[in-house]
């Protein structure tokens, strides 16, 4: 993958980084299309997130990252949905992954970043169908996993197993995975979300991070960098980077409605129409209250980070809960503007269908439903213990 | 009413009135069946939220006021109906009333204050069925008006008419003596607020007492000159209305506390913490009221945050100031009637609070401007270019 490109990047502040993901927008739209007909996020899309500055707001700065709030990365990828869902999703993984990979032992992160800090992991987190074979100094794995977003331009895989503890993460680098091309999609199709297949390879131990009681404060991530992402749990931290897009995702369908009814007037659906501005009402006033409870919650989260707090099981349930709450909202929205759009917003060339289904993918991840992912904050709300993750 | 009770009020933090405020919250539910049984706020109601100084939280600083974080009197609103709705509801519009009165001129606001700070306003901003005849000096006034939460303790009303000046909205100040309270408030919700008809026989009503309230805090900036607080550089209509909605916050907070206090430790099949289908509705009901409060809380620091640097609230932003309080309020609705709708034979007892909460909400969510239809409407309209009615 490129090398460092911009030696001052380190020097570059928060509201820089958002203003060019700001300026990125348009021309993610204006390659949304391309995006979705490659099925998978182009490489000048890429470079253009390397070379930005953007993606190292996730790489720890001992490797040449941005010592900067993660909650940036998140607004920067609700930002960019406002041009490219796919674009903005892979960006949100490819960055949450870069600072996941800060949790495994120095060994294995030398080796991912060894090459500068542009490089990009891809995943597969579920445990797929894999065996594992413990060997000398290791073990040996085979298998398949689903849905790798962006996988095409990961330089490492970041794969879930079962084989080795209750829930362990290995990373694989490229040479050792095969990616199999099975993205045929109604959303998201941009993501590239593909199956990897492993055949007989071989991961060092220090390849290996035992997900369980990560995040606590006594790991290596917080002893190697000592920033408050790494005193985070990993599941109160992960899911963001799937909501980040989704609630952008949301926003880019309001901004794309009204573009397409300002001016109008006389009957039917136009400007005049008070079942329009109620419409419309409605679905801002979702979004603008999910995005308000996405980044509450993130500030939320950081403040009792960098006290050291712990994180209580009903905090941890109510992060679940409102991850699934917030793209719930945003589905919403999209649906209530989409319902009455019209039979013109159906043409392949609009981006009103393409949002209506890339949103339709982003919201199709059990966790982000609020039957499945919102439950445990019930349970636990009512005194009993969680039956699930949270 | 009351005199200054407490001369060490005007050092309280923030911080020690929020806590007062929770504090006051089990006193609150404990006289809340009483309440709606008087259909007022009773004396003692009044009489803890005067000597706790929680009521000069928004009593402008010159006349005893506290010199306290901006929009605390939203969270506290808040925090007290999670004991009773209507106390909270009483509460928060005299605390508005007395956040307006700071606009009129300043010979109107030495009268109201004459006494000290602990004075109660009630209001009824609707022009009612009222004729005003310009006299010399000022206006006589007759009419009547419907509505007025908290009438019963107050000194002063403050009373919308139509008719003064050039047609704009137009409030005047109407002293104790010079109107009758009609005892009408028989109703399903809200009871204990006390919400009755208000008669003016025949008032004078000097200049200084009238308001032109399109005006204030948006080109008459006497509030700003005689008091020099940010809340007095803010049109009206853009920060008046959260008053209702802090309320509303906190009787859907209220519900999920008594919801979750209620199923708590109880298992087996049924209707008990084990039920899947009551925790779905608990995660929801939560999530929509935490979502709400978070974007009052976020719009009310917006607001002052612009009223600080000193910059006006274009047409979008008003309008959606406007929808937020509706869509807020309906949030919460959804949330109350979501649990409500599974909370079984036993919550409909008039001993529970679950029946009083749910009638509640609904009392406040009557407002045209708390409905999305109503008072959302119009964002839609501004957003999409065209002028707001």
């Amino acid at each position: 993958m490129a090398t460092n490109t911009n030696s001052k990047s380190n020097d570059l502040t928060s509201k820089e980084l958002l203003q060019r993901a700001v300026d990125l927008v348009p021309v993610l739209k204006s390659r949304a299309a391309h995006t979705e007909e490659i099925r998978r996020v182009p490489s000048e899309t890429v470079q253009d997130f390397l070379s930005s500055g953007i993606h190292r707001i996730g790489v720890p700065p001992r490797f040449g990252g941005l010592d900067l709030d993660y909650g940036l990365s998140l607004d920067i990828s609700a930002e960019l949905a406002r041009g490219c869902a796919a674009s903005s999703w892979c960006y949100a993984l490819w960055s949450a992954h870069s600072y996941l990979v800060g949790h495994w032992p120095l060994e294995a992160q030398e080796e991912v970043f060894g090459e500068g800090p542009d490089t990009l992991c891809s995943s597969s987190l579920n445990a797929g169908k894999s065996t594992t074979q413990q060997v000398n100094g290791g073990y040996r794995l085979n298998g398949r996993w689903e849905f790798s977003s962006g996988c095409d331009s990961a330089d490492w895989l970041m794969l879930g197993l079962h084989g080795i503890s209750e829930r362990a993460f290995v990373l694989v680098p490229r040479s050792d995975f095969e990616i199999i091309d099975n993205w045929f999609v109604s959303g998201l199709r941009g993501s590239g979300s593909k199956d990897v297949v492993v055949n007989d390879a071989f991961i060092p131990s220090h390849r290996v991070l035992d997900v369980e009681g990560v995040g606590d404060g006594t790991g290596t991530g917080w002893e190697l960098h000592g920033q408050d992402r790494y005193r985070m749990p990993i599941p109160v931290l992960m899911g963001w980077d799937l909501v980040a897009p989704a609630i952008g995702i949301a926003q880019s369908m309001i901004d794309e409605f009204t573009d397409r009814i300002i001016g109008t007037s006389g009957p039917g659906r136009t400007g005049d129409s008070p079942a329009i501005h109620l419409r419309l009402s409605e679905a801002s006033a979702e979004v603008d209250a999910g995005m308000a409870l996405m980044r509450s919650d993130i500030r939320e989260m950081f403040e009792k980070a960098h006290t050291g707090d712990p994180f209580t099981p009903l905090d941890r349930a109510r992060f679940r809960r409102d991850k699934a709450f917030v793209v719930q909202l945003g589905l919403r929205a999209v649906n209530r503007l989409f319902d009455l759009s019209g039979g013109h917003a159906l043409f392949d060339s609009m981006a009103i269908q393409r949002i209506h289904r890339d949103m339709q993918a982003a919201a199709h991840r059990d966790g982000l439903i609020m039957d499945l992912g919102g439950q445990q904050y019930g349970r636990v709300a009512l005194g009993l213990d969680p039956d699930g993750r949270i | 009413m009351a005199s200054n009770t407490g001369s060490e009020q005007k050092s309280m933090t923030s911080d020690e009135l929020l806590k007062i405020a929770a504090n006051l919250v089990p006193t609150l539910k404990s006289r809340a069946a009483r309440t709606e049984e008087l259909r007022r706020i009773p004396e003692e109601t009044v009489k803890d939220f005067l000597s706790s100084g929680l009521n000069r939280i928004e009593v402008p600083n010159r006349f005893g006021g506290l010199d306290v974080a901006d929009g605390l009197v939203f969270r506290v609103g808040e925090e007290l109906a999670r004991g009773c709705a209507s106390s909270s509801w009483c509460y928060s519009v005299w605390s508005a009333n007395a956040y307006m009165v700071g606009f009129w001129p300043l010979q109107a606001q030495e009268e109201l204050y004459a006494d000290g700070p602990d004075v109660l306003f009630s209001s009824s901003l609707t022009p009612g069925t009222s004729t005003v005849e310009a006299v010399s000096g000022g206006y006589r006034l007759k009419g009547r008006w419907e509505f007025s939460s908290g009438c019963d303790s107050a000194s002063w009303l403050i009373l919308g008419v139509s008719g003064v000046g050039d047609g704009g909205r137009t409030w005047v100040l109407v002293p104790r003596q010079d109107f009758e309270i009609v005892d009408t408030w028989f109703v399903s919700g809200l009871r204990g607020t006390g919400s009755k008809d208000i008669v003016v026989a025949d008032a004078f009503i000097p200049d200084y007492r009238v308001l032109d309230v399109g005006k204030a805090g948006d080109g008459d900036f006497t509030g700003w000159e005689i008091h020099g607080q940010a809340s007095y550089r803010i049109p009206i209509p853009v920060l008046l209305g959260w008053d209702l909605v802090a309320p509303m916050v906190g009787i859907a907070q209220g519900m999920i506390d008594e919801f979750t206090a209620r199923l708590v430790g109880t298992s087996g099949p049924g209707k008990t913490a084990e039920s899947e289908v009551i925790q779905i509705r608990l995660a929801e009901a939560s999530a929509e009221v935490d979502a709400g409060r978070l974007m009052m809380h976020h719009d009310i620091r917006e607001t002052f945050e612009k009223a600080e640097a000193g910059e006006i609230y274009t047409p979008l932003e008003q309008a959606r100031y406007r929808r937020d309080r509706a869509f807020i309020t309906q949030l919460c609705l959804r949330s109350v009637n979501r649990l409500f709708d599974v909370s079984g034979g036993h919550a409909l007892f008039d001993t529970e609070a679950l029946q009083r909460f749910h009638r509640d909400a609904h009392a406040v969510a009557h407002r045209d401007s708390l409905i999305m239809e109503m008072g959302g409407q119009a964002y839609g309209k501004v957003a999409l270019g065209l002028e707001a009615e």
